[in-house]
């Protein structure tokens, strides 16, 4: 019709985010069980995606063992995104995955495409043995703004995984979910991603003052993984709620 | 006949409609000879601030009052002859900051009202967690369910000014079709987060502009160095557009729109409009009020 | 008005040359420029506007005779008077010393009340010694004050507006500052107008907030200047008057005021009731003088101890047990002592001054002695002289000791020591 209607209004984005631990300790079933819960997750995150003209849910990962890399480097489109088997070998340089977490969590880097009130989903998936300083780069990357409110999820790997190495991470014991078998793991991949996607679209609670205070997202996102167990979620079951 | 004209319009947002929650945006827009003014306010949308959509409307009021008070007083002159508006062109800090105090002053006496005349009831306190029933029991822990963000614009022929507490922002279009963001922006307002009417220090969480004519400058009609439009919009708005290039824009279209029609036509289409942005965008509520040159005025 | 460029000369009325540098700030009177002379950086504040040669000699006099105390920045050497028009150079401010409005507007804060109450002596001090060589201020506003977070030292400029009682160079100051009798054009500043200013802001200094303004203020959107005639003079109202609760703070807007006014003793309290009751406000005379503003900063000093949670808390002498105010923790009854008409609490950390220990001193900055903790037994305490006199200390068993220059006194209750003629003082509950 209209002067108006010609106007373009971005899609909304959403970027997820994995730090997968490549470290020696991962090996076998862990990182199996691992490379295919991704794998298999991506294309229901693509569904999401694709199920709604106006979003979007980017991917980006981050794999660390001895040094971190970007998998690819920039957020890629779920339905651009293509896994390859992750291998494992070497330390766990969680620090140094630390540091590039929060270099890339800028408006400059890979928040650039983020419509006002998104905020990122991260999960770690890690047995929690780190072998570098990694608290101090945690320390900074708490620092972080787009830190302090994305969601954060870390999953347990294995039955001797170190969870308080990963509550440092969540700030929270409710967001280290275990994941004693591959399927369990798969099932806690979807429903994390695809709640936190669900949840960062929706309209802006607010904080105002100390952390007291705050009702984020990310405590939305808490009480719901609270309630969450490792029966099968019908993904139908959860709305795209774009 | 006013020199400008001002438009106010709230939508309700597509996320709130869905889930059966009221619209907490208010705005407000008045004008007359020689000033317009454009207003609005963003109640905070977590459950536990559930008469923000009260505290929204309460602020619009107040705000408009106050600024009505303090535009009819800018003629008062003082003992030695000079008129209030001189001493606003010399110090306007002082009389910014004034104006918000007296703005959070009025809010908390018509929210206080509100709230002996109807204590919360168990419906409303059911959504809170405990701790935040804790809270909300103390001296002053009952005021931030009325929270809420507020931007005014005030236009008059030699000067203008923006006041502005929380998210949301304020864009004004010049004559060259150059745009800006002039009131200063708080980085305390993140994402979800914001300051608000509520906080206990909202006086030093206002922002402001205050600009006025340059006395140097031979164009009379259209002060070339005043905006053109001025617009004010809660975040529901800026949030859809992302960054501050795509918001201007979208603001500058708004401009040629209102060139080219005639203002309530103009006006209809934008509110016609501004749900298809809300179901697009940030699904939020949205409201956007603005101040423009009155063609029928301005036309010779 | 053209300004100064880099390299640009300028001609010092003793001789000599100064050298502009740069600029460095600009106010309503004037532009302040880094300048340089003989190898030494000074800063030079250039007026912007005519001034008379009344103003100029005025100056030229204040430098002769020199500025009443370190805390101000005295100008040094003006330049030559050259078209109705001047300058001065005095010493460069440390980028450390923030502006006093900063701390109005919560951009800085004091690192613990001990930075807070040593400004407050600096400022009390600063103007008795004004005073004391016949200066009045005139000027007095917030604009004049720099203070150092950490440590509560304070600077003072902008004392061009310094003049011998009874001489008005014709500032009438800000109207927030201003006696109401001035506000009222009733009297042109002056000695006793200077004293209700300096209450003024040693009251924004503790509790970050104007004595005068709460709800009456905010309750109009503009201040005309008949309210203002009549809420800072003819009808001015204390926000903490206990008689009157038209003017009381606004929370959302004089939050701090609200906050910090309980944490203070009942002693500072009155002293601000009167301050702005209506003998304070009424009859200029009945003003507090600056040195008991001192004695009181002292005694509040003398009050306050760190809590083992890092943060400072006053303790009452009276109540027979005080909480800190940070983390609740009950602090007890500390042993006292009685030295005088001063109750100083005895604590580790807590210090002793020639204001306390020496006959006829009012010296509040030179330490005279500590209270230090054993360092075998750490319940034992003991005060350390750090003065260069020997006091004579009686034990309770009547015992003596001579306790000279670092030596310690063990602090138990009966115990009294004798720190100088005439100045006794005893340990007690």
């Amino acid at each position: 019709m209209g002067l108006l209607d010609a106007v373009s209004i971005p899609r909304r984005t959403m970027v997820l985010f994995f730090l997968v631990d490549t470290s020696g300790s991962m090996s076998g079933d862990k990182i199996g069980a691992v490379n295919e819960a991704i794998r298999e997750v991506i294309p229901e995150i693509n569904d999401i995606s694709s199920e709604n003209a106006d979003a979007q849910i980017k991917i980006a990962v981050l794999d660390f063992s001895s040094g971190a890399h970007w998998i690819y480097d920039k957020p890629v489109e779920a339905d651009q995104f293509v896994w390859n088997n992750l291998e494992v070998g070497g330390l766990t340089d969680m620090g140094v995955a630390y540091k590039m977490l929060n270099e890339k969590l800028s408006r400059t880097e890979f928040m650039s495409d983020i419509t006002g009130s998104y905020a990122p989903a991260i999960f770690m998936m890690s047995d929690g043995a780190p072998t570098d300083d990694y608290k101090k780069e945690l320390e900074e990357l708490r620092k972080n703004k787009w830190f302090k409110v994305g969601i954060k999820v870390a999953v347990a790997i294995g039955n001797d995984a170190n969870k308080e190495v990963l509550k440092e991470f969540t700030g929270n014991e409710e967001c280290v979910l275990e994941a004693h078998t591959p399927e369990a793991l798969k099932q806690m991949i979807r429903f994390a991603s695809v709640t936190a996607s669900q949840i960062g679209s929706k309209s802006s609670g607010v904080g105002i003052g100390g952390a007291d205070d705050s009702s984020t997202k990310a405590d939305d996102f808490t009480k719901q993984l609270k309630d969450f167990t490792a029966e099968n979620i019908d993904p139908n079951d959860v709305q795209a709620g774009w | 006949m006013s020199k400008f004209k001002a438009f106010n319009l709230t939508e309700i947002g597509a996320s709130h409609i869905k889930e059966a929650k009221v619209c907490q945006d208010d705005s407000l827009s008045f004008e007359e000879k020689g000033y317009a003014v454009a207003i609005v306010c963003d109640g905070h949308g977590s459950n536990k601030y559930f008469r923000s959509d009260r505290g929204s409307r309460i602020a619009a009021l107040v705000t408009i009052s106050a600024i009505q008070e303090l535009m009819k007083s800018r003629t008062i002159k003082n003992e030695q002859g000079s008129k209030l508006i001189d001493a606003l062109f010399t110090n306007p800090d002082k009389f910014m900051q004034q104006l918000a105090a007296n703005i959070i002053y009025r809010w908390r006496e018509q929210i206080a009202e509100d709230y002996q005349h109807e204590p919360f009831s168990e419906s409303e306190l059911a959504l809170l967690s405990p701790k935040e029933l804790i809270a909300s029991q103390k001296e002053d822990g009952w005021v931030s369910a009325y929270g809420t963000t507020l931007i005014a614009a005030v236009r008059a022929s030699n000067f203008w000014f923006g006041l502005h507490i929380g998210d949301g922002k304020c864009v004004t279009v010049n004559a060259d079709g150059t745009t800006a963001q002039p009131i200063p922006w708080d980085e305390k307002c993140f994402l979800n987060v914001t300051t608000s009417l509520s906080d206990a220090q909202a006086l030093s969480s206002f922002r402001w502009v205050f600009e006025q004519n340059n006395k140097s400058s031979y164009l009379s009609s259209f002060q070339k160095n005043l905006p053109m439009a001025i617009f004010v919009g809660t975040d529901g708005v800026d949030d859809t557009f992302g960054n501050d290039e795509a918001l201007e824009s979208f603001y500058k279209t708004v401009v040629q729109l209102f060139n080219e029609k005639d203002f309530d036509e103009a006006k209809a289409e934008l509110k016609t409009y501004l749900p298809k942005l809300s179901e697009k965008g940030s699904r939020d509520d949205v409201s956007i009020a603005g101040i423009l040159y009155n063609k029928t005025v301005t036309k010779k | 008005m053209k300004e100064f460029k880099q390299n640009d000369k300028i001609e010092l009325k003793v001789g000599g040359n100064i050298t502009i540098k740069r600029k460095l700030g600009e106010g309503g009177q004037g532009i302040v420029y880094l300048v340089e002379m003989n190898g030494k950086q000074y800063a030079l504040k250039w007026y912007t506007h005519v001034c008379t040669k009344d103003f100029y000699d005025n100056l030229d006099n204040n430098i002769k005779n020199g500025a009443p105390t370190d805390s101000f920045l005295w100008p040094q050497f003006l330049t030559v008077w050259k078209e109705k028009r001047f300058g001065y150079i005095m010493a460069l401010r440390t980028e450390e010393y923030k502006d006093f409005s900063h701390f109005l507007l919560a951009k800085v804060r004091f690192a613990s009340l001990s930075a807070m109450i040593n400004a407050a002596l600096q400022i009390s001090n600063a103007f008795r010694e004004l005073h004391r060589k016949g200066y009045s201020y005139q000027d007095l506003n917030d604009g004049n004050f720099f203070i150092h977070p950490t440590s509560g030292e304070v600077l003072i400029c902008d004392n061009d507006n310094v003049a011998p009682y009874g001489k008005n160079l014709g500032i009438a100051g800000k109207c927030r500052y201003m006696a109401p009798e001035v506000v009222l054009g009733k009297t042109k500043p002056n000695a006793d107008t200077d004293r209700f200013s300096l209450s003024v802001i040693l009251f924004m200094l503790l509790f970050n907030n104007h004595p005068l303004e709460g709800k009456l203020i905010v309750a109009v959107p503009a201040m005309i200047e008949s309210m203002e005639r009549k809420f800072y003079g003819s009808n001015p109202v204390f926000i903490f008057d206990p008689k009157d609760n038209l003017n009381r703070p606004v929370i959302g807007i004089h939050t701090n005021a609200i906050r910090r006014w309980p944490i203070f003793p009942q002693f500072v309290k009155d002293a601000f009731i009167h301050a702005f009751g209506s003998e304070g406000i009424h009859e200029p005379q009945k003003r507090k003088p600056e040195n008991e503003w001192q004695k009181l900063f002292v005694k509040l000093r003398d009050q306050t101890v760190k809590c083992s949670c890092g943060n400072e808390t006053f303790i009452n002498p009276d109540a027979a047990d005080s909480s800190c105010l940070n983390c609740n923790k009950s602090l007890g009854k500390p042993l006292q002592l009685s030295i005088g008409r001063s109750k100083v609490i005895l604590w580790p950390g807590q210090k002793t001054y020639s204001c306390h220990t020496k006959s006829a001193s009012d010296h509040y900055r030179e330490i005279s002695g500590e209270i230090i903790q054993n360092k075998v037994n750490p319940s034992l305490w003991g005060m350390r002289n750090l003065s260069s006199d020997t006091w004579i200390a009686t034990m309770p068993d009547n015992t003596q000791k001579n306790i000279k220059n670092n030596e310690v006194v063990p602090i138990l209750k009966g115990v009294s020591v004798m720190f100088a003629s005439g100045v006794k003082g005893e340990i007690v509950e």
